[in-house]
């Protein structure tokens, strides 16, 4: 015969899931909606609501041409980022794909720049940048200040995210390759597939799943980018490395503009929300599952 | 050609390849030496307008400064600790919420569930003006709760968790059901035990993470004695112009070490757990 349940039977899992809840609920959702709500409200430097808004803190902050320019600074930075160090990340793969005595110490080589910090990096290439003293003037010889010309601020920066990607990429690249197994590759070659044409019709279609994986992911970091740009730009030199969210940051904690904040806060959402459920229909469509 | 120098040539070139390799990793990891080669330089020959990148005199000057004026162990001090909380508390809220979802049939869980999974679209980085905020009012600013507060949990974690029981500890859930074993018995006693490695993914990308977060630990502390390690070293060099770079790479230098030393050791693990959670499905 079974027991009735008792009451507590009845709670237990729930209490298992009280704390993760509890930071989940303060943490991601209360602040989510709160946002969301403020934007249609004019706040004052309190945060205190003064009145209902409509759609106006969204009109001002998509006039402004400064958040305008920050969305396009996002998009290039993405556009740019993302498949430069995926390829370069896949090329390291097929390169460190077969194990070899070596391959412990490549490997690490290959991928350390994933265990370097935003910050540690940042001030690495900032005195690599500096225009008397940096590195990269003296072996090119010229004269360039990397980081504050508005020609290749944005670049420089890009230049940055690329390399500090491509370890993440690589790594998991490299388990995607490996089990591929020897077999499909021989067979693909004894049909005479080869060169480029293995790659595109053959590798790359099979590791499709980590690909998607990874650029989901690297969309959605990309979108978010803001340390590069806080510690060596500010967002300069006239906006051109201003992203997203250094835009909000601006706004919000160096001026106090919440108005602005908060309206640019639920557009940069929207945008990433949309890029990324795009790039989920892509998957479902196209990728290919063995 | 007899099957011996056949041999013998793919042995060659296997290791003039490996040589290639070795040379690529270097390359691409020459920012880094760039690094520590300045951190053993003295001030004159970093500020010297000619090209060279060996020092010609290795000095540990820079990495006394850093660690006696600067004080940068107090600052490594409260990153281990701001690290090791979020790690910790990732660990057990995560599995505790994870031991739930798996083993557990009750009324709201894929609602429950849902919701975990789907608060992973929300970028961080756009709630931490609110978070901010929160944090505030909580009158949690330059403590160390508050510098973590954000990093307690990770629904991606969670997910990841939650697989791996899935996975691994149905039939176990079951025997010790039918030994009488109790609820909580089972988590502390069996299920944590035999999760380890799982456990030691969700630690050690968390350790990694927390020690190398930026943002954050910036917007809520305000009082040099509660900096982190990350925003301390961008602000070195904010003081004198140019003359401190030296030290700048000591101290990026002595930073980087122990992310870089957990990566070494457990790199391995990380990927093959992240993995886990990203792409089966």
């Amino acid at each position: 015969m079974k027991k009735r349940k008792s009451l507590f039977q009845h709670v237990e899992p729930y209490l298992y899931l009280l704390p993760a809840f509890a930071f989940l609920l303060v943490f991601v959702y209360y602040p989510f909606i709160k946002n969301a709500w403020l934007s249609f409200h004019t706040v004052n430097q309190f945060r205190l609501v003064k009145s209902f808004a409509g759609l106006k803190n969204y009109a001002k902050v998509l006039g402004d041409e400064a958040f305008i320019q920050s969305i396009g600074n996002t998009f290039i930075y993405v556009l740019v980022t993302v498949p430069a160090s995926l390829l370069i990340a896949y090329l390291l793969a097929m390169m460190a794909r077969k194990t070899r005595k070596l391959s412990v110490a490549y490997e690490v080589l290959f991928a350390i720049s994933m265990a370097a910090s935003d910050a540690v990096i940042a001030m690495i290439f900032q005195l690599a940048y500096n225009s008397q003293l940096g590195i990269i003037n003296k072996v090119l010889g010229t004269n360039i200040d990397w980081l504050h010309d508005s020609r290749y601020a944005l670049m420089s920066l890009m230049f940055i995210q690329i390399w500090k990607n491509i370890g993440y990429n690589f790594l998991f690249m490299l388990s995607a390759l490996r089990n591929l197994s020897d077999d499909v590759l021989e067979a693909a070659r004894l049909d005479g597939v080869t060169g480029w044409k293995l790659h595109l019709k053959v590798i790359i279609p099979l590791v499709s799943p980590m690909l998607f994986f990874l650029l989901i992911k690297d969309i959605a970091y990309g979108m978010t980018v803001s340390s590069y740009t806080l510690i060596l730009t500010g967002g300069g030199p006239n906006n051109a490395t201003q992203t997203i969210i250094t835009y909000i940051y601006s706004k919000a904690i160096t001026s106090t503009n919440y108005n602005y904040a908060f309206a640019a806060t639920m557009v940069g959402f929207f945008i990433s929300a949309v890029l990324i459920m795009f790039s989920m229909i892509l998957e479902k469509r196209k990728v290919h599952y063995n | 050609m007899n099957t011996q120098s056949v041999f013998k040539k793919s042995k060659v070139k296997s290791g003039l390849f490996q040589v290639f390799c070795l040379a690529v990793g270097l390359v691409l990891c020459l920012p880094l030496v760039y690094a520590v080669l300045i951190s053993f330089m003295q001030e004159t020959e970093i500020v010297s307008r000619d090209l060279h990148l060996i020092p010609k005199h290795w000095s540990m000057a820079n990495y006394e400064a850093v660690i006696e004026s600067q004080n940068l162990l107090r600052y490594m001090f409260n990153s281990l600790v701001v690290a090791m909380i979020s790690s910790f508390s990732r660990v057990i809220i995560g599995c505790l919420a994870a031991y739930s979802f798996a083993f557990f049939e009750y009324r709201g869980k894929h609602v429950l569930f849902a919701l975990v999974v789907g608060s992973m679209i929300i970028p961080p980085e756009m709630l931490m003006v609110q978070n901010y905020f929160t944090t505030a009012e909580l009158g949690l600013i330059n403590t160390y709760i508050g510098m973590t507060i954000i990093f307690m949990v990770s629904a991606a974690n969670i997910f990841l968790i939650r697989q791996h029981y899935l996975s691994t500890s149905r039939s176990v859930w079951e025997a010790a059901k039918v030994d009488g074993c109790s609820n909580w018995r089972f988590f502390v006693g069996i299920l944590m035990p035999i999760s380890k490695p799982v456990i030691a993914t969700v630690f050690i990308s968390s350790f990694v993470t927390s020690w190398n977060s930026y943002l954050w630990p910036l917007m809520v502390t305000n009082v040099d004695s509660m900096r982190t390690v990350q925003v301390v070293i961008t602000k070195l060099n904010a003081s004198e112009l140019n003359t401190v770079y030296g030290q700048v790479m000591a101290a990026a230098v002595l930073i980087l070490i122990p992310s870089a030393i957990v990566f070494v050791l457990f790199q391995r693990k990380i990927t093959a757990g992240m993995m886990a959670g990203a792409v089966k499905e």
